[in-house]
């Protein structure tokens, strides 16, 4: 019985370990092979407090949590410029850094470990066995399986999932990319050092090979064995992987050593056979046990094209969208002048080497305009934007926000101070739903902040309730609800542009830069998006927009700046631009 | 099959469906393109073009039906096989190695061509057409901007010397003048060397004024087909979608 109550310690220690490490790697995309690293030094914290100090069981646990969490946070903060390929290598010095100086201290017993630790006990309990040990851990796991949970399957899980995905564009939709990543890595450190505490307790040992690199990559296999990012693929994957070993060893009648050789031969050619046929691992991402019961049925003929199926696209207004250029003017009479600047824009330049993308622009958006950004490729349109949304810092030149000045700020700082904008290139999280897509947009979520989301429930689903009305209707508003429920990387280009445009409408920003929000819509739906952003200074918002598609911007744009070589050249409506021989000519080439 | 007669058909779709893992996205579809012709694949957004554009040239899964390029079934086979064989793909997606200089962008364009005049031609007419390309020539691509991007992934396909060239539009993206010029381009290179082209486009004023006959998709099936002058007589076009 006692056998059996030692591999379910086992299990649970290396299940908890999991769950933490799919927060980092499934999550949040910070593949770490330091995991095991970190949860040695709660092993060795507790190891050293309990022997040295003579401190009890629970608070050396506790301290122990603590001093993991710290060095996760440490450890979050040169990771955070980093990409993934660079930040396994530096969590792989980090790990092998950690246990040779285990390995090398005197202090801490150096191969050997630290030894004779006292039997833990609790309320004058004692945990010398495993079965006693067993209840007191699954308790604690329970925990930890619960504050996991509640972490990943929220809107904070969904936030660290957009990182995974796109810094940039969470960036752009007000996420502030530092706090989550110090805040994942030091919560993920944590639960790994408690484990790490309780592993030493109950061998009564710290020593290296506990935690050296061959236990991290091993609990990485775990994840993607299970499947990363996946709520439940780790739990089975860590399961599998604990218990074969014993499972091996019983009925092969081999020994300890030879089974740990041949389980190491199993695992990889598991992990090669897994990878060829369910390289999402056993329970993948997206898996939903209804989805698969249903596909059990056969596939309905045609089943794919109605899954693709687009709503009614709207009445196609009187106008002809195969037509050439021929402006309808947009609310004929605004005083454009009149109109407050919301964004003002002085001497901007910016410099890429020897090339002057941005030469000391002045401009303005005014309250309620809508203005369009016109030019050759090339002219710093783009360049423009990422000026003045925080994406690259000027050479020089200021950029205010309703007065104030921003220039300097972080993307997600200026999102959240109410300007936020789109990309040529879409970024949208391809590996989430659409409607997550939208609802991550929603701002000020408590449920995206840790201390809300775990103290203030009830106002958390209320949030979130709220998010999922606002993510509908915007995506109603760009025709897409029927396919809320779709992964956006399912979906073409053109959708992929409107589902855009829902996200950043989801943003309740006052200031919205569209960059070539039409490029790649399919006609029909040109009238339709120019309708949509037509209809935004009604709701108060200030709009600039970079677009090719002039029919549509005649439709749009109650003022435009024509932008070429990094200059603003020329003011007006989009009529009085086209009017001017020279505007054409280095436009159309005509 | 419509009005095209059936000599000289380079390019031809037998009923073919089309997707991606198990999940077909394009059901049945039957189209032909004739040596030195433009054909256009219309229809909206998620509507199958890219992914039939994909299935010809190796880069989605053919569930059934036929892919016959010069009377041979090519279905899934590999795509560098069919470059080879001058059936060349032009992504949708900005397709640039960004680290790569532009010059060396473009001349991994042209890794099929052995001849090096060739080359050297395809070269000039390519920095022609851009002549921004030509400035921006020893810079990596991705300090471009995303129309010069664009541009440089439409140079790449025009190096490869293709006989089938597929357009996934081209024009997403390029200001005017530099859409319009490129699609002059295509039709020169159609007249003078005999070119095919299967051309994706949302700009129906440049698929109009360029191809010879349209094939209109709707949700993953050809509902419509026929020369655009005829087309146009008869139905709203962009109501056809």
């Amino acid at each position: 019985m006692e056998y059996r109550f030692d591999i379910a310690n086992q299990v649970l220690i290396f299940v908890v370990l999991s769950l933490s490490l799919n927060l980092l790697i499934g999550y949040a995309g910070q593949v770490s092979l330091a995991h095991a690293a970190i949860a040695g030094i709660g092993g060795y914290a507790a190891a050293k407090l309990a022997i040295a100090n003579g401190m009890d069981f629970v608070p050396s646990l506790v301290l122990a949590t603590l001093m993991a969490a710290a060095a996760g946070a440490f450890l979050s903060v040169p990771a955070l410029r980093l990409t993934v390929q660079h930040l396994i290598l530096l969590t792989l010095a980090a790990a092998v850094v950690l246990v040779t100086i285990a390995n090398s201290t005197r202090d801490l017993g150096g191969a050997y470990g630290l030894v004779g630790m006292p039997v833990p006990s609790i309320f004058g309990k004692s945990l010398a066995k495993p079965s006693q040990f067993f209840w007191f851990l699954l308790c604690v796991s329970a925990i930890c399986a619960l504050l996991y949970w509640r972490l990943a399957d929220s809107p904070y899980g969904r936030v660290l999932r957009a990182l995974r995905e796109d810094e940039l564009a969470a960036r752009a939709v007000g996420k502030n990319v530092f706090v989550y990543k110090v805040q994942v890595f030091a919560l993920a450190s944590a639960m790994a050092g408690l484990m790490g505490a309780l592993w030493a307790y109950y061998l009564r040992l710290a020593s290296p090979v506990q935690f050296n690199v061959t236990q991290s990559l091993l609990l990485v296999t775990m994840v993607i064995f299970g499947g990363m990012g996946s709520l439940l693929g780790p739990v089975v994957g860590a399961a599998l992987i604990v218990v074969s070993s014993p499972i091996l060893e019983k009925n092969l009648d081999i020994g300890a050593e030879k089974a740990a050789l041949i389980r190491l031969v199993i695992y990889g050619a598991a992990l090669v056979v897994l990878m060829r046929l369910r390289p999402e691992g056993l329970i993948p991402e997206h898996f939903s046990f209804r989805r698969a019961l249903a596909r059990l049925g056969l596939p309905l003929p045609g089943a794919g094209a109605a899954a693709g199926q687009q709503s009614p696209p709207p009445a196609a207004g009187a106008a002809d969208p195969a037509a050439p250029a021929g402006p309808g003017q947009p609310d004929a009479g605004i005083d454009i002048a009149a109109r407050t600047p919301v964004v003002t824009v002085e001497g901007l330049r910016k410099a890429f080497g020897g090339i002057v993308a941005v030469d000391g622009v002045d401009l303005a958006l005014r309250e309620r305009v809508v203005t369009g950004l016109v030019g050759p490729n090339g002219a710093g349109k783009t360049t423009l934007f990422n000026l003045l949304t925080g994406v690259i810092p000027p050479d020089g030149g200021t950029i205010r926000l309703k007065g104030k000045d921003i220039t300097g700020m972080t993307p997600d700082a200026i999102a959240r101070l109410g300007m936020a904008r789109s990309f040529q290139d879409v970024r949208l999280f391809l590996r989430m739903t659409v409607l997550e897509n939208v609802m991550l947009a929603y701002s000020r979520h408590p449920g995206e902040h840790l201390p809300l989301l775990l103290g203030a429930p009830l106002a958390t689903s209320r949030a979130e309730r709220r998010a999922r009305e606002l993510a509908l209707e915007c995506l109603s508003f760009v025709g897409l609800v029927d396919k809320a429920g779709m992964l956006a990387g399912g979906l073409s280009f053109g959708e992929q542009k409107l589902v855009a445009i829902a996200r950043l409408l989801a943003t309740g920003a006052d200031v919205l830069l569209l960059d070539e929000p039409i490029s790649g819509v399919d006609p029909q739906w040109v009238d339709r998006v120019a309708l949509v952003i037509r209809a935004l200074p009604a709701q108060g918002k200030t709009v600039c927009v970079v677009e090719h598609n002039l029919y549509a911007l005649g439709q749009l744009a109650d003022h435009c700046y024509f932008m070429e070589s990094g200059r603003i050249t020329a003011e007006g409506s989009l009529q009085e631009l086209m009017a001017d021989p020279r505007l054409i000519a280095a436009y159309f080439g005509a | 099959m419509g009005t095209q007669g059936s000599d000289g058909i380079v390019l031809q779709l037998e009923r073919v469906r089309a997707g991606y893992g198990g999940r077909p996205v394009v059901f049945d579809v039957s189209l032909q393109l004739r040596r030195g012709s433009v054909v256009a694949l219309l229809g909206h957004n998620g509507a199958g073009k890219s992914t039939t554009l994909r299935a010809i040239v190796g880069l989605a899964r053919v569930h059934a039906g036929a892919v016959l390029l010069d009377g041979r079934d090519i279905a899934n086979r590999p795509c560098e096989e069919n470059i080879r064989d001058g059936l060349v793909y032009l992504p949708q997606e900005r397709a640039v190695f960004g680290e790569l200089s532009v010059r060396d962008n473009l001349l991994l364009g042209a890794q099929v061509v052995k001849d090096r005049q060739a080359r050297e031609q395809r070269l000039e007419r390519v920095l022609t057409l851009f002549p921004v390309l030509r400035e921006r020539w020893a810079q990596p691509a991705r300090t471009l901007s995303g129309g010069q991007q664009r541009m440089l992934s439409v140079g790449i396909a025009l190096m490869a010397g293709a006989k089938v060239l597929l357009l996934d539009e081209p024009s997403l993206g390029l200001a005017p003048a530099v859409a319009q010029s490129l699609m002059n381009t295509i039709r020169e290179l159609v007249k003078s060397e005999g070119l095919s082209v299967l051309i994706v486009e949302q700009n129906l004023r440049l698929a109009l004024d360029l191809a010879q006959y349209l094939y209109i998709l709707r949700m993953g099936q050809l509902v419509l087909e026929g020369p655009p002058q005829e087309l146009e007589e008869q139905h709203q076009l962009w109501q056809l979608f």
